[in-house]
């Protein structure tokens, strides 16, 4: 790892009380990212990914543990950091433009009248959405949706973005072409990048490095640093045998993983 | 790409035609009318042709009665409603927003609302004489609930998606509530304040009729007591245009105000 440690999560747990008991969501996660790195958070649907990363940002706060940022605990969303969810649809407000959607967290965050439009009009033309400035989110394609959430979260001039399977819900080749996007904007604004995803090839494909998440309740199972050159792309970065031999591990440690972990229920209930 | 028309309501293939279309349905209605009175189908005594009655409002317009008639109905419809509003929309909100306080109140509304505002008649004559108070009180009391259960639902039904986005990017309680809680809630009091604008001006016409609180309804009741047949049927035909018309305005500013809600967006999108 290079540079400072900006993000530095330690002895992390996360359990849910609710009327039908507790969900051990999060055991023990410890890690940390450096300064301008794109980290992802690989792992199984339900293990707890949407929590780690909803206690990093300050929306949940954690059982046990703690989330340092900058050395300074996390309590509450920090003015400096910027979150993309995986819904879409939901995270724009019907009611405003595209334009403001972008600047309505700056209007709090003291941003001129100016300095907001620039920002948004900037934004948004960096995700090639600059003439639907004036459109409303539901007029535009769930990718375009995704973009405008990207914007966003790029016009919040973040120190560190995390992002929450982004992804997840738009089709293949849409997805590799926001992938992609994603890559171009995080070389260009050098925002440190917490990326969750349950696609194992998406993560090796982005990363510095990979941190793979078991069942819930999740611990980080392994650490896999990618080493792949830089920019990278969708044909010629996932020919290489270092892509292939990358996504292998990761796919074998979740696997052994799960293997391993169904083992030990079997033998609890014998 | 989805373009927003011009004219939201032009969505038929035939645009332009409706109000033609809505014309030749009330000329037929009117002949058929005219001919049942003509022909003594129903004795023209008491009901007059509509030619005859729609002598009998030319000859109201001129004079200030009618307008002044108009003037103390709508009066007591608007500061009805307004009391009711300013009173249901925070009370909703309130009570759509804690938990505790939905369930403390729900035996209390459920009892309440099914209470039909007229039955309550004899009641506000004792305690508020015949005067424009009990008229106001009568109005309020019924144009109350709609509003309130629309601010409810209206809370409840806001999107937690975003919520939560608001609270990723900082605001506070304030800003959300200003900047989400409040345009989110909006669409749904434009419903119940339709809804109630009707319901207002059945229940201010009831009470100048029933009791002879000043405005329209007592009009109607004079020009029976009179016998001046064309002249009461004069006064209704009024009271009628005047619930259409605000209704329309209703419409309008619902569909105009919130053109960016799912049950409005229909209409706007072609
Ligand atoms: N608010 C909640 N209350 C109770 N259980 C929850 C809540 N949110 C998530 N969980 C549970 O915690 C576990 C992890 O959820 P989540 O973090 O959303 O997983 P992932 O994002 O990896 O799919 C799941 O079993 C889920 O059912
Ligand atoms: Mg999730």
């Amino acid at each position: 790892m290079s540079g400072r440690a900006m993000l530095e999560v330690t002895s992390l747990a996360k359990s849910y009380q609710s009327r039908n008991g507790t969900t051990d969501a999060i055991a023990d996660v410890s890690f940390r990212v450096a300064s301008g790195e794109f980290v992802c958070v690989v792992g199984p649907s339900g293990c707890g990914k949407t929590t780690l990363l909803k206690c990093l940002a300050g929306l949940l706060s954690p059982t046990a543990g703690e989330v340092q940022l900058n050395g300074e605990p996390v309590r509450r969303p920090p003015p400096n950091m910027a979150f993309v969810f995986q819904d879409y649809s939901n995270s724009m407000l019907p009611w405003l433009r595209v334009e403001n959607n972008i600047t309505f967290p700056l209007r709090h965050k003291g941003v001129s009248a100016d300095r907001r439009a620039a920002l948004a009009e900037e934004t948004l033309r960096v995700v090639g959405l600059g003439e639907f400035a004036r459109h409303y989110p539901w007029q535009l394609s769930g990718g375009m949706q995704q973009r405008v959430a990207i914007a966003r979260a790029l016009a919040y001039e973040p120190e560190i973005l995390l992002m929450d399977e982004p992804f997840a819900s738009v089709d293949a080749q849409t997805r590799s072409d926001l992938e992609d996007l994603l890559l171009d904007v995080w070389a260009r604004y050098g925002v440190t990048t917490v990326f969750v995803t349950h696609d194992i090839d998406e993560s090796v494909y982005l990363a510095d490095r990979v941190f793979v998440l078991n069942d819930r309740p999740s611990t980080v199972q392994m650490e896999v640093p990618v080493e792949l050159p830089r920019p990278r792309d969708q044909i010629t970065t996932k020919e290489l045998t270092e892509f292939t031999k990358l996504r292998t591990e990761v796919m074998r440690t979740i696997k052994h993983a799960r293997r391993s972990r169904s083992d030990e229920e079997r033998m609890g209930q014998a | 790409m989805a373009k927003v028309a011009r004219d939201g309501r032009d969505t038929n293939p035939w645009p332009g035609t409706s109000f033609w279309v809505g014309l030749v349905g009330v000329l037929l209605v009117m002949t058929a009318l005219e001919l049942v009175a003509r022909f003594e189908l129903l004795p023209s005594r008491w009901f007059p042709p509509v030619t005859v009655v729609l002598g009998a409002v030319a000859d109201l317009l001129p004079t200030g009665d009618l307008w002044s008639e108009i003037g103390r109905t709508l009066w007591g419809w608007g500061v009805g409603l307004a009391v009711a509003a300013v009173l249901a929309i925070p009370l909703g909100m309130l009570v759509g927003s804690v938990e505790a306080i939905y369930r403390a109140l729900r035996v209390v509304i459920e009892f309440l609302r099914p209470i039909p505002s007229v039955a309550l008649l004899p009641a506000a004559v004792l305690i508020f004489g015949i005067g424009s108070s009990m008229k106001v009180f009568l109005v309020a009391f019924a144009s109350f609930w709609p509003i309130l259960f629309q601010a409810i639902y209206g809370v409840q039904d806001i999107s937690p998606g975003v919520k939560e986005t608001a609270r990723a990017y900082g605001l506070g309680p304030v800003s959300r509530f200003m900047r989400v809680i409040l345009p989110s809630t909006l669409p749904y009091v434009a419903t119940g304040l339709r809804i109630s604008s009707a319901i207002a001006l059945i229940l201010a016409v009831t009470s100048e009729l029933v009791v002879g609180a000043p405005g329209l309804g007592q009009a109607i009741a004079a020009a029976h007591t009179a016998a001046q047949i064309p002249t009461m049927y004069a006064f209704i035909a009024v009271t009628g245009t005047l619930g259409w018309l605000l209704n329309t305005a209703f419409q309008a500013a619902e569909a105009r105000a919130l053109h960016w809600h799912p049950a409005q967006r229909e209409k706007a999108v072609v």
